[in-house]
């Protein structure tokens, strides 16, 4: 096939969900021989359209145009029927399985029925070779890192002839040296005239690798442009758009002395020399890419993973914070970002969700349980956050989503704390829960409470934190004041690596 | 924390519950009520084929054969509820009833009170080994209590030496435990509803009963709100121990022989009884009511297909369909429930979306 035809078109697809479009009349085309950029922040449809392409939603409109024919597909197997294949962030392998067998997984080569072990070595390894990189074949696979595990994603694609791979998000949870090498692999398969959906959060990569370059906000498709054509500024204001929000009801709080201080605090693999200090009434907030070590500092202040090095200070003492619970005697709370398998017991009532932490203060004699007492202050939480629900005895999992994340946010006010950390408290809600969370974290921030906001919201932060740090892979990368938050200098602190010196000249693609 | 809300007084918003629909709605929701009709029309079969099962000493019968495998239950409810299983209840149940026994023997005339001291604290020491295993060494609870079973059995058999302990040899007054009579009822009985009143107490109400249920359902965030995994998952290994150490005292009052076979196939029993009074196997859901249910069902079960002149070897695979039958009502009746979580974390999802735009 010649490069440059169109593989795939994807002509006019909507998506919607319920009442809601998430994906409003999308042109893409993806060429033979090409690598095709997706941009977009956080829920603006990228990974809805991976989805449709993956098999894994139909479309509600539009239509998918494969060799000029008009085709549906009906999930994975008859994606890769078509010759897609999608590579994800975590490719699902089997951690036990040789790479070989993971490669040729449910189609092993067979000679008089039984697997030819051999000639499975030697087509992997001829894939492998295709590729040019030099993986063992026989190791199992819990043996290598993440982005050996996705080149050996894209050598099951090639063998399974894909002609369309799709990247979601390959280099944000690999080194800069591994995407590197997964850069020089996209550059040979564009050669085998693969046609390439590349999606990335870092815009160096988007505009570097991409041959052209599609930006979605809201669900719609802002631009297709040659990457040539865009800078890193004109890819963010894109991105961004001009919106401006003035949702947040932030009340003005006094804010008084440092309680916390955290210095040279390094651990969890890639989190180095993060220093700040949190003041009473302070709002202080977290942004950065997912992955760029927000909640990791997090989870280290709350006792969860342990750090490094570094020191933290609560009240200008020195402090190990060994355990949740140290963490909670110590005044901090976490609400952490993972509502259903971090935060909630989904089986419990309301009741016992929100007074899990602190249920000793109800208890009197042998840990009995004062069942009244406890349903008092639980039930009066509940309607200081106006949860939505039959009582608070109706099970936490049949709530909505705002509505969990209100039982989470009583549950990690209840203990009083001094310093509450919050981890994306408004992901994936809607918008009255949010404007509740937001008047609520405002109000307790005007009693003195100190707050550390992690939040991947740009208008949230902006509108909500007394003062920003930007994270960057496991850094501090910048820090912007209440007046000095800029939508799209925020954006680009976090996803745009400044030009290094060395990588500079590297010009090919 | 003070939160002063002004303007918000009012009641919580309330949804419209759902509504129940009819009788059978309800008693799916009430897992023990269910149970309990269950035993009622197995009860009534029985009696319409055999009258005899009515009668008194039949009755007590029944009753004192469920007693046993239910104490144990208890246990082995909690420990299952915490997203854990202990296979070695019947090796501990051995062991001190073996010990205990023992010690009488050589103390003819010695009290009561310091043979079920010498049970249960055998029991409570076997049980603290599998809690060091488990959480402590983090040995998956199924294979380290597969091991202790051995162990514990093992040790038994040791000291045995391929005796018996029988009841010649044991003081009356030990005997006379097991055929006690309070207020009209076997002393064996009432034992068997108060620990099963005070082990639903322990569970429903106790901060460690909650946090078995937090853990087992979520660990995770039993986690993060600093629930300690180790000290509660000890504590219901300890617990298990100290139940089977009891109940190895007991069964040596009530069989009068003691060896270092007894209670071979408990763990099957007592696992079976559990499942089948609707905990999860799982974790985080269940009663310890509906396992002591468990128990007196199977109890029932066995009677009254003696008493209907069943082929004995037909009676292990009806136990075996009776299980299998009851755990896939239970199967059939969480994926509706889920079906429902799903279609309404659907709904929630499209509304969510949608205030985003």
């Amino acid at each position: 096939m010649r490069t440059g035809t169109p593989v795939i078109e994807l002509q006019g697809i909507t998506k919607r969900f319920g009442p809601v479009e998430v994906l409003t009349d999308i042109d893409l085309s993806l060429d033979a021989g090409r690598v095709h950029s997706l941009a977009g922040e956080n829920g603006a449809g990228k990974s809805t359209l991976v989805k449709i392409l993956g098999g894994i939603y139909q479309p509600d409109g539009g239509r998918i145009v494969r060799n000029g024919e008009p085709i549906r597909i009906h999930g994975a197997a008859d994606a890769r029927h078509h010759g897609i294949a999608v590579i994800h962030q975590h490719p699902a392998l089997f951690p036990d399985l040789s790479v070989a067998e993971n490669i040729f997984v449910g189609r092993q080569p067979r000679r008089l029925g039984r697997v030819d072990w051999a000639a499975m070595r030697q087509e992997a390894r001829g894939l492998l070779a295709g590729l040019r990189v030099d993986i063992d074949v026989r190791l199992p696979v819990k043996m290598l890192g993440l982005a050996e595990r996705q080149t050996i994603e894209v050598a099951k694609a090639l063998s399974l002839s894909a002609r369309v791979l799709v990247m979601d998000e390959p280099t944000s949870a690999i080194s800069k040296e591994e995407a590197t090498r997964l850069f020089e692999i996209v550059e040979t398969l564009k050669r085998q005239g693969v046609a390439i959906l590349f999606i990335s959060h870092f815009i160096e990569e988007i505009l570097h690798l991409g041959d052209d370059v599609t930006i979605l906000r809201s669900a719609r498709r802002v631009v297709t442009a040659p990457a040539a054509e865009l800078t890193p500024e004109s890819t963010v204001r894109y991105m961004v758009g001009r919106e401006l929000e003035a949702l947040f009801p932030k009340e003005v709080a006094p804010i008084g002395q440092a309680v916390l201080e955290v210095r040279h605090l390094s651990g969890c693999g890639f989190v180095e020399d993060v220093s700040f200090e949190l003041r009473t009434g302070e709002i202080l907030g977290f942004f950065g890419l997912v992955g760029a070590g927000r909640s990791e500092v997090a989870q280290m202040l709350f006792g969860i993973e342990r750090p490094d090095g570094g020191e933290i200070r609560v009240d200008g003492r020195p402090v190990r914070v060994g355990s949740p619970g140290d963490a909670m005697q110590l005044g901090i709370s976490l609400l952490p970002e993972d509502r259903h398998q971090q935060g909630l017991v989904l089986e419990f009532p309301i009741r016992a969700n929100a007074t899990l932490p602190i249920l000793g203060r109800f208890c009197r004699g042998p840990g009995l349980v004062d069942r009244a007492r406890e349903a008092r202050t639980a039930g009066d939480y509940a309607e200081r956050m106006r949860v939505v629900a039959t009582g608070i005895e109706q099970q936490t999992g049949t709530l909505s989503g705002g509505n969990q994340q209100k039982v989470l946010l009583a549950k990690w006010l209840l203990p009083s704390p001094r310093i509450l950390i919050l981890d994306q408290p408004t992901r994936g809600i809607d918008v009255g829960a949010k404007a509740e969370i937001h008047r609520i974290i405002s109000r307790v921030a005007t009693q003195g409470m100190a707050i550390i906001l992690i939040s991947d919201d740009v208008p949230e932060v902006a509108g909500m934190a007394d003062r920003i740090l930007v994270f960057r892979t496991g850094r501090v990368v910048a820090e912007f004041s209440r007046e000095a938050a800029d939508h799209e200098a925020m954006v680009l602190a976090a996803a745009h690596t400044p030009p290094d010196p060395d990588v500079a000249g590297r010009d090919e693609g | 924390m003070t939160l002063s809300e002004p303007g918000t007084a009012g009641r919580p918003s309330r949804q419209r519950p759902r509504a129940v629909r009819g009788l059978v709605g309800r008693i799916l929701q009430v897992r023990e009520i269910g149970l309990v009709l269950i035993l009622l029309l197995l009860c009534a079969i029985v009696t319409a084929r055999a009258p005899r099962f009515l009668e008194g000493p039949n009755l007590q019968q029944v009753a004192l054969s469920a007693t046993l495998v239910c104490i144990v239950a208890l246990g082995e409810a909690l420990v299952i509820i915490a997203r854990q299983i202990d296979l070695s209840v019947g090796a501990i149940v051995a062991l001190s009833a073996f010990l205990a026994a023992a010690w009488l023997e050589h103390h003819h005339d010695g009290s009561l009170f310091v043979v079920f001291l010498i049970g249960c604290g055998v029991g409570t020491l076997l049980g603290a080994g599998n809690a060091l295993l488990v959480a402590a060494a983090r040995i998956p609870a199924i294979v380290a209590t597969l091991g202790t079973l051995a162990i514990y059995r093992g040790l038994a058999i040791v000291l045995a030496e391929g005796r018996q302990i029988s009841a010649t040899v044991l003081p009356v007054s030990y005997q006379e435990v097991a055929q006690a009579r309070v207020a009209g009822g076997p002393l064996l009985v009432w034992i068997a509803m108060l620990l099963t009143v005070c082990f639903g107490w322990i569970a429903r109400s106790t901060r460690f009963g909650r946090n078995l249920y937090a853990l087992g359902s979520s660990p995770e965030s039993a986690r993060f709100a600093g629930i300690s995994d180790v000290r509660n998952i000890a504590g219901v290994f300890i617990l298990s121990g100290f139940l089977c150490g009891l109940v190895g005292v007991l069964w040596g009052a009530r069989f009068g022989t003691v060896d270092a076979v007894i209670a071979r196939d408990l763990h099957f029993q007592v696992i079976s009884a559990v499942v089948v009074g609707g905990v999860s196997i799982f974790g985080g859901s269940g009663s310890v009511y509906g396992a002591a249910l468990g128990a007196v069902i199977f109890a029932v079960l066995q009677n009254g297909m003696l008493l209907l002149g069943i082929n004995q070897f037909w009676l292990e695979a009806a136990l075996g369909v009776a299980i299998l039958g009851a755990v896939t009502f239970y199967v059939f009746l969480a994926r509706r429930a889920e079906r429902e979580s799903r279609r309404q974390a659907m709904l929630a999802r499209g509304a969510s979306l949608a205030a985003d735009r």
